[in-house]
């Protein structure tokens, strides 16, 4: 636990820094004893997952931070073994669907029937039937499979005596009405400039030592901070991240320190810039080995084609030459949404991409004076 | 002579056709009573007895009379008797050959009436089937591979036959067989592999096994029956030859393994059997292991992937398609024995058509005979597909010729895109050299149409390799031809058509940089591994990582100076570091000089940029850096150890308010202890060498009791009274357990 992000996670749900409200319907929910399937989303970083953690200590206690990851091995129907880890506590366990490809229905089948059909002992609660359920919690919930998604449908009335699942996702568009129907749905907002700022305030306050290279006026730290935020999308913990990397990169850090970018980033920045001042084949033919190289360093596509967007959006908007910004804009987003769905469907990330610079490039060609 | 062979014919004649009304001789009965046939057959034999000469009887017609008094009249045809001189006369052979020929002859004589025989059965029967060569003499073409053949099928007379091999020359195999025991032949279909392979084998007197592509050919089964066919005796006493036909089909894996290990078991047992000396039952045992029969091994492609072994280990033989001299030859010879009239430029165009495939050519004159005029008017219908390859159709996809309309072009491509059914790697090349080309575009109106038919093309293959949709692959067609509409131009060449693939290489270092991923999130520990998802490490997670196991100082020159600040730092590196599971090892780079690398490579992952000048920055920053956390990580691992171990005490002594001994001996525990000792030891000696400036620095620090660990565990043992005790050492009942000092002093 040395990274800040981890170090300075919250155990309790009394230590959350935002979303009071939170925080106060999953302490009623955990005191009551029970609790219904819960569907937590969200955007990346705001705290989906240690909310969750923290209702679980509240209702198990510190047994659930017993985490161990145990490798699962599964035959699928074409008699093919699939390995995949599983972490688990005495009291839940966690799968991410991603890491079993295309036969998540066999095992969202076959590990929830086993977890559910094994009661658990725990003489410890005997006298109240309390906590007679497993908790199962399925990350990246919005990665199951139609298939998987509909086997667990049933499951979740079947075996609601044994079991309760928690999905977190972070958008809810692709998971099935009747999942959603059957759960609790909490939707975790990012947090904003301020509650960031304070997180990092407190990171902070904890490290003397660390807080010395950094400037003792608040008003500057606060902008530190809010630059943190914006550059990080307000992803909490990639803003942890950010602020120990820029801690440890920089002797010492003012409000002019420039913002560590990962280096994938600078490239689609410097590829954009390339796009919008020329407009060429021999620019797209270069384009094409950058993306390339993007997409070999396990960069998703559809992020490329994000942060991409939003560098488009920002350098239009610096450029004098275009004129009638606003339609360019638009222009620029629809194609970007175009080219998001064909990413989705489709399987060759490089010719969507490609073909999305060279839209745009046809909409900057028809608006350049 | 003559008189016994044409009884035997005769009667054979006769006899076979009962159930034949079109065969040799013509019956006329009004109504067969049951009793007929076998009054008949004697009857038969009877009358023919008589007569002498062959030629009589051609025209003869007979009336009989049968027992029951019905009346036969027999009627001979006409016999289209092709001699075998004339056949003979148009080539000549080597001596090898004419020993064969003259035994043919004797073979000839006893049956005179092979030729005529064949010609005569129905016309039902499939030309291509019905001239299949019969003997040596025969065959069509490839006459120097032929005798190739026939040689090495020769040299396992001594294994299989027993008999002496007619040439001197020395062998190198100790039972005289051809040095590579599998034959292979590859060549286009219909040059006439199958036929030699089987004629040849019949012509030395083998029993021909086929196993061919019908066959299953797969695991136990196929090691079963090729065992069977290669080890026992056929009915006729003739030793087995075995013709492994189509072996180059993709699911032949199995079978080809199968072959390999007969020839490697062979290959070894030869070896002990001949060069060392083994017991009587051993030898017993490895001799059947050996391989006495011959393999040949038939495919059309020698070079696809599955044959890869086999080819090491097998003489190969190419057949060409046969000459257009030797086909038509044969053509006209069959023509002539058909009594089909066809002029010799009718003839060419059939072997033009067919491109020199014999048998295609044998089934267009059976099918297409009467209308061969309609076959020069249109020679595109009956043309076989042709076989294009995928780059030479992308060089004509963009190559406008000008010479011809746009429209007919378009359909030229349409139809060779249609047939040859590689459009697929057409596209992939299309893409790849779709910046490179010239062409005329304004405003990139064409590339963007582009994007939206690569979308198409998305979706088709897409839907071919999940759904299995095999019918959408005639639309993938579609994509090409529109590459052609917008791209092709006179100017483009094989230089602006970028054959190269660069897409696999891309894809393998995708593959490598997220094997590494994968490794990096396996090893983290569970708590880390749980919140951290392994989709977002490389984008999110890894880049600050990075440089949070970097930290940078003021003056990377020298680091002997530390501010207290910037230990801290270090020490946090030196954590996240260890906690990641990333090691530091040292390596060489491409000038040979030492340098620092962290394991797994993160840094591989981390950069993306290919500018030298910025990897090469930060090369240099981790190989000064990485030194020192090196150090930081040994001191980590030693102190944490101390500072556990005195916790513990320090609470148990608190927690008895009585003074205890720790019986902690175990004796793993005190090994590990002793290792991480030494190995403080070591870091210091490393010090010494390679930079001392720092060991002098840390031992100005040394007044804190960490850098010397001799003096340090001294201390620490004088502030927390700790003792070491063994208790029961290495027996059963070596457990751990505390006890009081009263305890022990009434020992």
């Amino acid at each position: 636990m040395s990274l800040w992000a981890d170090k300075y996670r919250p155990k309790t749900l009394d230590d959350l820094d935002y979303h009071g409200k939170i925080s106060n319907m999953l302490s009623s929910l955990a005191t009551s004893g029970d609790f219904p399937h819960l569907l937590f989303h969200g955007p990346s970083g705001a705290g989906k997952k240690t909310r969750i953690l923290a209702t679980l200590r509240q209702i198990y206690g510190p047994n659930i931070e017993k985490l161990k990851v145990d490798p699962k091995v599964f035959v699928t129907a074409t008699k093919r073994k699939l390995e995949f880890n599983v972490v688990s506590s005495p009291n839940h366990l966690e799968i991410t669907p991603s890491d079993m490809n295309n036969n998540d229905r066999v095992v969202i089948q076959d590990l929830l029937k086993e977890v559910a059909q094994t009661e658990t002992i725990d003489f410890t609660h005997v006298a109240d039937h309390k906590n007679r359920f497993k908790v199962v919690i399925i990350n990246e919930a919005e990665l199951l499979t139609r298939d998987a998604q509909a086997a667990l449908r049933r499951t979740m009335e079947k075996y609601s005596a044994n079991i309760r699942l928690v999905l977190v996702c972070n958008s809810i568009s692709s998971i099935i009405e009747p999942i959603k129907s059957r759960t609790l749905l909490i939707r975790v907002a990012a947090p904003t400039d301020e509650e960031m700022g304070s997180v990092f305030e407190k990171v902070l306050r904890d490290q003397p030592e660390v807080a010395k290279s950094f400037p003792a006026d608040e008003t500057e730290r606060q902008q530190i901070y809010s630059k943190i935020a914006k550059v990080t999308d307000h992803n909490l913990r990639t803003g942890l991240l950010l602020l120990e990397a820029l801690y440890s990169y920089n002797p010492s850090i003012t409000t002019k320190t420039p913002m560590i970018m990962p280096d994938w980033e600078n490239v689609i920045k410097k590829l954009a810039i390339g796009i919008v001042t020329e407009r060429t084949v021999s620019k797209l033919q270069q384009s094409r080995t950058d993306l390339y190289e993007l997409i070999s360093h396990s960069i998703p596509a559809k992020l490329i084609l994000k942060k991409l967007t939003i560098e488009f959006w920002r350098l239009v908007d610096e450029d004098s030459k275009i004129k009638d910004k606003d339609t360019v804009k638009m222009d620029i987003v629809q194609q970007a949404s175009i080219f998001d769905e064909r990413l989705s469907l489709g399987s060759k990330d490089i010719f969507h991409l490609e073909g999305f610079i060279t839209k745009v490039m046809v909409v900057l060609e028809k608006n350049v004076s | 002579m003559t008189d016994l062979s044409f009884d035997i014919k005769f009667s054979e004649s006769c006899l076979s056709h009962e159930g034949r009304p079109n065969s040799n001789a013509t019956i006329t009965v009004d109504e067969t009573a049951p009793a007929f046939e076998l009054n008949f057959n004697s009857s038969i034999l009877a009358s023919s007895a008589p007569s002498t000469k062959r030629s009589q009887v051609i025209n003869q017609e007979k009336t009989l009379h049968l027992q029951n008094g019905r009346r036969i009249s027999l009627k001979r045809r006409e016999n289209h008797a092709l001699e075998i001189e004339d056949i003979v006369k148009n080539k000549s052979f080597d001596v090898g050959i004419k020993d064969i020929y003259q035994s043919m002859e004797l073979q000839s004589m006893v049956e005179p009436t092979q030729q005529p025989k064949r010609s005569k059965r129905t016309s039902a029967e499939l030309w291509a089937e019905k001239w299949r060569p019969r003997n040596f003499l025969e065959v069509a073409g490839n006459e120097r591979t032929n005798r190739h053949l026939l040689n090495w099928l020769r040299k396992w007379s001594k294994a299989a036959h027993g008999e002496p091999l007619p040439s001197e020359e020395e062998s190198v195999d100790p039972l005289q067989r051809p040095q590579k025991k599998i034959l292979l032949i590859h060549g286009p279909p219909g040059a006439g592999k199958t036929t030699v392979a089987h004629i040849i084998a019949k012509q030395l007197g083998y029993e021909v096994a086929e196993i061919n592509a019908s066959d299953e050919r797969a695991g136990p089964e196929v090691r079963e029956k090729v065992h069977t066919v290669l080890t026992t005796q056929s009915f006729s006493k003739k030793p087995v030859c075995l013709i492994a036909d189509e072996v180059d089909g993709s699911s032949e894996h199995g079978f080809i393994k199968v072959l390999l290990d007969i020839v490697n078991n062979d290959a070894k047992s030869t070896k002990s059997l001949h060069y060392s000396n083994l017991s009587k039952d051993k030898k017993a045992r490895l001799r059947s292991k050996l391989l006495t029969r011959p393999i040949i091994a038939i495919c059309n492609d020698v070079y696809t992937r599955s044959l890869d072994k086999l080819r090491a280990v097998s003489e190969i033989v190419a057949f060409r398609k046969s000459s257009i001299r030797s086909v038509k030859e044969r053509l006209k010879l069959i023509c002539d024995a058909e009594k089909i009239d066809i002029s010799e430029r009718n003839l060419n165009a059939i072997i033009d058509i067919t491109d020199c495939d014999l048998r295609s050519s044998l089934n267009l004159l059976q099918f297409q005979g009467d209308q061969l005029q309609n076959i020069l008017g249109d020679g595109d219908t009956k043309r076989k597909d042709s076989q294009l390859s995928w780059f030479s159709i992308a060089l004509k996809l963009f190559k406008r010729n000008t010479k011809v309309e746009k429209k007919v072009q378009f359909k030229e491509l349409s139809t060779l895109l249609d047939t040859s059914g590689v459009y697929e790697r057409v596209a992939n090349t299309c893409f790849n050299s779709l910046h490179s080309l010239t062409y005329q575009d304004a405003q990139f109106g064409k590339l963007a149409e582009i994007a939206d038919w690569l979308w198409f093309y998305d979706c088709i293959s897409s839907s071919i390799y999940e759904h299995q949709a095999q019918e959408m692959s005639r639309y993938g067609t579609l994509i090409p031809l529109k590459m052609f509409l917008n791209f092709s131009d006179a100017n483009n060449t094989h230089e602006t058509v970028n054959m190269k693939n660069n897409t696999n290489q891309y894809f393998e270092k995708k593959k490598a940089i997220n094997e590494i991923v994968k490794s990096i999130h396996s090893n983290l520990e569970a708590s880390l591994f749980s919140s951290l998802k392994r989709s977002d490490m490389a984008s999110q997670t890894l880049p600050y990582v990075y440089h949070i196991i970097l930290p940078n100082f003021k003056n990377m020159a020298r680091l002997i100076s530390l501010k207290p600040e910037e230990k801290i730092k270090l020490t946090e590196a030196a954590k996240v570091l260890k906690e990641f599971g990333f090691t530091i090892e040292q390596a060489k780079d491409e000038t040979f000089t030492y340098i620092q690398k962290l394991v797994p490579p993160i840094d591989t992952v981390v950069n993306c940029q290919n500018e030298l000048s910025h990897q090469k920055s930060l090369c240099a920053r981790a190989n000064q850096i990485l030194p020192y956390i090196e150090i930081e990580l040994k001191r980590l691992n030693i102190t944490k150890r101390h500072l556990t171990d005195s916790e513990q005490d320090f609470k148990k002594l608190q927690g008895t308010s009585k003074r205890r001994i720790t019986g902690l001996t175990s004796p793993s525990n005190r090994q590990s202890r002793a290792a991480s000792l030494q190995e403080g030891g070591q870091t210091q000696n490393q010090l010494g060498t390679s930079i001392d400036f720092f060991a002098k620095s840390l031992s100005r620090d040394g007044s804190s009791g960490r850098t010397t660990p001799a003096p340090q565990t001294n201390s620490q043992r004088g502030t927390t009274g700790r003792i070491w005790v063994r208790y029961n050492e290495g027996f059963s009942n070596a457990v751990r357990r505390n006890i009081t000092w009263e305890e022990l002093w009434n020992f």
